[in-house]
């Protein structure tokens, strides 16, 4: 059979490793055969294919650098970097579900490149220290293109496949079907970008009625941070052709340089164009969670789950969003569903145990924990045995509560709400000076920007019982800030401030 | 998923505010004609009459009630400002009302009765003098119970037959319908049953019945100047229509229980509805045509009844006023406090249709349609309530309270009753929660026919649980790397700033015990020395006080060739041991030695 041809067929089947290695044997006979040529390419690319729609970490440097801020204090939903603290969708009087430890946005229902957003703001970002189980990169486009940097190092032992400082650029952006190739090659292969540039504008100028190569320059623009150019280029290329790519990489662009709104109408254009493609679904309920208007998010996820009943992020996100309204039957079944799709890790399972103990299917619950045991790394056991604690003190067993708080200290030395759980437990064992103290190191712990709520208004209680209206007050306020719009939560703080001022008043 | 709930739920509860409308005496919309704090008057709403007594349109109050300090019943009449004494009554009325007997006109002013309702007599006053009375009809007794009595009379049964035979009855039909010489005859000694049946068994039996609630029903017309019947509720289960006058039962109904407070709408010759609570808690509507009782049930048992011509009125045991129109109801109010009696006011002057509700709580709130538009208080609780007319004049709300104290209001001429916008003080709580899904029934179903397994299954699968903590509870107090409070009441906190290759190391200790002190500890930093340099990798903790905290920053920075992470181990150490108390480790990024 013809090598060619059998490599061919392999690139279909995606074996690409496959392909690599019978193209480089053929073309160490024959060099110069172009077809060859543009199979090992594309081979290689894939290999190393990312989809560039994906929101990356937007870490410290990025925001150091960020040029594109066009106020100080944006208005409230209009911009991402904003926590909103008393947004559209907190539903008062409901569970007022656990916020994310850095922005006071609700920890999402999926972990996805972008989820661990952004510190609220600078001062933050540098003061306070950084969780002690991770490390994040610096930046997040250097941790990747590093990475793969050398992976493309160890794919091709005697140097690299095209020295690209060699290339004759305008001679290959011509032949129409080798440019586009080569250009992907540069692009996410040599992560060459200013190259890619160069080309991709050479190639606009040949023939400026060719959209790829609009939306190509548009990455490039992207990529080098210049997000205004690379909208221009967006946009008039997803006028030339609407294409899905094209709206996502617009939305994405309009999302970076902070314009939601923007970025949701882009998405709802791109649905409109494309009725069935989940993919503008799930970025608008993205933008919606990151805005905190939770309801329009989850009614984007679900259309989402209407077209394509696997999407695992529409899944797990709808899951989360019926676990908190109170419908945990519902977000077993969502769950279960992940489950039967394949996705087994320790997250899920327990999720899903804690979905059968709220929904009271409690026979089911152990097993579900069980197999959450057996996957879970370190700082998942902290989460893990704070929801066995949580489970233990619904039950009334406090001294196993105790037990499972420890235990989740001990895996994760800073977990706020399993200090708090220990401080709550201290107090009712009538122990107020211990509960404070513990109180105060959850605060520190999640740092005194980022605590929750509850805490807060705990501390004060406490400190309230003990005599100290001064520290009381502070942490009141501190909580009244957080609580302003949950309902029936927010008049016990107000009567608590209310009290805290007569008695300060008093004295 | 981390579910959080704090302490403050159960930490303290605001005392919780009372209404937000105060009313101020200077808009008040009533005016007080008379205050008699030493009348001593103990009466229900149902025994007081406002009425012209001697036909000249001075109008009286006239209550019956109970003198507490003689014991007696009587029937006394405030007049003007002064009371007086008027009839005895043998025992405590059932009804007090004022009755049209015979039609009046516009020109001829008729002399109103009064009807006193006592056990199963109607006794009615004209003019201060008895007219004449009318007497429940005798109803037939039971046929097992008449049967018994003549075999008896036959000699054919002894008294221990009769006596079976008769329990037998009472037991198998309620207790009314039984006739007084059964009841009497059971509740005798034994020695003395004898001696009753031979005295009594050759008189015929008579059963007689008890009035329980009493009211009026215009005959032809529907203004004050018609004649009218009087509506009796009886312990029989009926309800009688009749002209005292002629003596005449005009109509009679069958209620499902015994009625407790009636109320009616209409005229008897065009079409008349009877609104009746009885004994069950049910409200039963009879219609003048339609022989059968539509009933309606609220939550609780009706205070009274009261028909204000567009609603029927239900003032309820729970504190909630229920209006229903026609066969739905669906408008209720929610009072803050139990309701003590009620009462309907028709002030002709401005067309005010309204409800006056008295509360526990001493005020007395009005009601127009389903508005809240006067509310007063009173210094003591309101007991009874009757509207009408008062010496000369309309408007008049008569007043008892709790300490016998009576109060006659008018409505000022001028008072406009505009609803009051009610400011609540705590909105209640919107219920968010979303309608149980198919899903969940689905569960409930599995638990009802799996109870018993999935009982063990539970317990079974706690004990597990219980089991794993407390096996991983003892490695943990083995291993002693916890970040603190398992054996000791100290928490370890590491922070590290900056982003390489300077970094700067954090370490917090608190005490958090309640009374033992920290003495004699050491912190130990360890980490890779080629890749890092560190001075002062030894720290001595000071003396540190319960609940205190005690920090230290050091400085490091990255010395090593190759990107990596890396970590630093913190140990805790007490002076004379020397295994360390706690550990806690950290993680370094990686740091690009070229920057």
């Amino acid at each position: 059979m013809d090598p060619l041809y059998v490599a061919l067929k392999l690139f279909e089947l995606r074996k690409y490793d496959q392909v690599d290695k019978i193209t480089t044997a053929l073309l160490e006979r024959n060099p110069q055969d172009e077809a060859l040529w543009t199979l090992k390419m594309r081979a290689l690319t894939q290999q190393v294919y990312v989809d560039e729609y994906e929101m990356e970490y937007e870490d410290v440097v990025d925001q150091l650098m960020d040029e594109s801020a066009m106020a100080a204090r944006p208005r409230p939903g209009t911009s991402l970097r904003q926590p909103v603290k008393t947004g559209v969708g907190v539903r008062p009087g409901a569970t007022a579900r656990p916020m994310s430890r850095r922005t006071g946005r609700p920890v999402s229902g999926m972990l996805r490149p972008s989820s661990r957003a952004t510190t609220a703001n600078m001062r933050n970002a540098m003061t306070t220290g950084r969780g002690l189980q991770t490390s994040q990169p610096l930046t997040a486009k250097i941790g990747r293109m590093l990475r793969q940097g050398t992976a493309s190092m160890l794919t091709t032992p005697n140097g690299p496949f095209i020295v690209l400082s060699r290339l004759n650029l305008a001679k290959y952006t011509e032949k129409k079907y080798l440019a586009k190739p080569l250009f992907e090659y540069i692009f996410y292969h040599d992560h060459e970008t200013a190259l890619a540039l160069q080309m991709a504008n050479a190639a606009h100028n040949l023939d400026n009625r060719d959209w790829w190569w609009l939306s190509r320059r548009g990455l490039c623009h992207y990529r080098l941070a210049l997000q205004r150019e690379a909208e221009r280029d967006m946009k008039e290329a997803a006028s030339q052709q609407a294409h899905p790519d094209n709206h996502l990489y617009l939305s994405k662009i309009y999302a970076r340089i902070d314009l939601p709104a923007q970025a949701i109408e882009s998405y709802k254009a791109g649905g409109v164009n494309f009725p069935a493609e989940p993919a503008m679904l799930v970025g608008a309920a993205r933008i919606f969670e990151e805005l905190d208007d939770l309801a329009n998010s989850t009614l984007f996820y679900r259309d989402a789950l209407k077209i394509d009943a696997m999407n695992f992020e529409a899944l797990a996100c709808v899951g989360m969003e019926c676990y908190y309204d109170d419908q945990p039957e519902l977000a077993l079944r969502y769950y279960r569903r992940l489950l039967q799709m394949g996705v087994h890790s320790a997250e899920i399972f327990i999720n899903v145990g804690m979905c059968c103990f709220v929904s009271q299917q409690m026979d089911l619950m152990w097993s579900a924990f069980e197999n959450a045991f057996l996957l879970c790394n370190k700082e998942q056991l902290a989460d893990l045995f704070y929801n066995l604690g949580y489970i233990c003190a619904c039950s009334g067993e406090l001294q196993y509560a105790q037990r499972c708080f420890q235990l989740s200290l001990t895996s994760n030395n800073s977990n706020p709400e399993a200090l708090a759980g220990l401080a709550q437990i201290a107090y009712s064992e009538g122990d107020r000076q211990k509960a404070v103290s513990l109180l105060s190191v959850s605060v520190t712990a999640s740092g005194k920007e980022d605590a929750s709520m509850e805490t807060l208004y705990n501390m004060a209680v406490c400190c309230e019982e003990l005599g100290d209206h001064g520290s009381a007050f502070h942490y009141a306020q501190m909580a009244h800030t957080l609580a302003s719009g949950l309902g029936a939560v927010d008049k016990d703080v107000k009567d608590l401030l209310l009290r805290l001022q007569a008695a300060i008043h008093s004295v | 998923m981390i579910s959080y709930d704090g302490v403050g739920a159960s930490a303290s509860q605001p005392a919780a505010t009372s209404a937000a409308v105060s009313p101020t005496t200077t808009d008040s919309k009533w005016i007080t004609l008379v205050e008699d704090q030493d009348a001593r008057v103990f009466t229900f709403g149902a025994c007081m009459a406002l009425m012209d007594l001697r036909g000249d349109g001075r109008y009286a109050l006239v209550v019956g009630e109970l003198n507490h300090t003689s014991g007696e019943i009587r029937l006394r009449a405030l007049d003007g400002q002064s009371w007086r004494d008027t009839f005895k009554l043998t025992e405590f009325p059932a009804a007090v009302l004022a009755i049209n007997l015979e039609p009046g006109d516009s020109g001829r002013r008729t002399v109103p009765a009064i009807a006193v309702a006592v056990g199963n007599l109607i006794l009615v006053y004209k003019t201060m003098k008895p007219l004449c009375r009318y007497q429940l009809p005798p109803l037939p007794a039971l046929k097992e119970e008449v049967d018994l009595w003549q075999a008896v009379r036959a000699k054919n049964i002894g008294i221990l037959d009769l006596v079976g035979g008769l329990t037998v009855v009472r037991v198998s039909y309620p207790e009314a319908a039984l006739t007084q010489r059964t009841r009497a005859f059971l509740l005798l000694p034994a020695e003395e049953r004898e001696e009753f049946v031979r005295e009594h068994c050759e008189k015929s039996l008579h059963r007689s019945t008890v009035i329980t609630c009493m009211t009026t029903v215009n005959n032809k017309l529907k203004d004050e100047h018609s004649d009218q019947y009087l509506v009796i509720g009886t312990e029989s289960r009926q309800i009688f229509i009749v002209d005292a006058l002629s003596n005449m039962t005009k109509a009679q109904h069958d209620v499902p229980d015994v009625p407790v407070t009636i109320a009616t709408h209409g005229t008897f010759l065009e079409k008349y509805r009877i609104f009746t609570s009885c004994r069950d808690g049910k409200i039963y509507t009879i219609t003048k045509d339609y022989p059968e009782v539509v009933s309606i049930a609220p939550n609780d048992r009706p205070v009274t009844l009261l028909s204000t011509g567009k609603h029927l009125v239900v003032p309820c045991m729970d504190g909630i006023l229920y209006f229903f129109k026609g066969k739905s109801h669906e408008l209720q109010h929610k009072l803050d406090c139990p309701i003590t009696c009620a009462e309907v006011i028709k002030y002709e002057a401005t067309g005010l249709r309204a409800v006056a509700v008295a509360l526990t709580n001493r005020e007395v709130h009005i009601f127009r349609d389903d508005h809240l538009v006067d509310l007063f208080t009173c210094d003591e609780m309101v007991v009874a309530m009757k509207y009408g007319r008062f010496d000369r004049e309309e408007g008049a709300l008569a007043l008892v309270l709790r300490n016998g104290t009576v109060i006659i209001k008018l409505i000022k001429r001028r008072a406009k009753f505009d609803p009051i916008v009610q400011e609540k003080p705590v909105k209640p709580l919107e219920s968010l929660l979303p309608k149980k899904s198919a899903l969940f029934l689905d569960h409930t179903v599995r638990e009802r026919e799996n109870c018993k397994r999935m009982n063990t299954a539970i317990f079974d699968n706690l004990t597990r649980m219980k089991y794993e903590i407390n096996k991983r509870y003892a490695d943990s107090l083995q291993l002693q790397t916890a970040g603190g409070t398992i054996r000791n009441d100290v928490i370890l906190t590491p922070q590290l700033l900056g982003t390489g290759p300077c970094f700067k190391l954090i370490v917090t200790l608190q005490n958090t015990a309640s009374d033992t002190p920290l003495i004699g500890y050491h912190i130990y930093l360890e980490m890779d020395q080629s890749m890092y340099a560190l001075k002062g990798r030894l720290v001595e903790i000071p003396f540190v006080v319960p609940q205190g905290k005690f920090a230290f920053a050091r400085p490091f920075r990255f010395i090593g060739s190759q990107i990596m992470q890396g970590e630093i181990t913190i140990q805790l150490l007490k002076d004379g041991h020397c295994v360390p108390v706690l550990s806690v480790q950290t993680v370094i990024p990686e740091s690009d030695p070229s920057l």
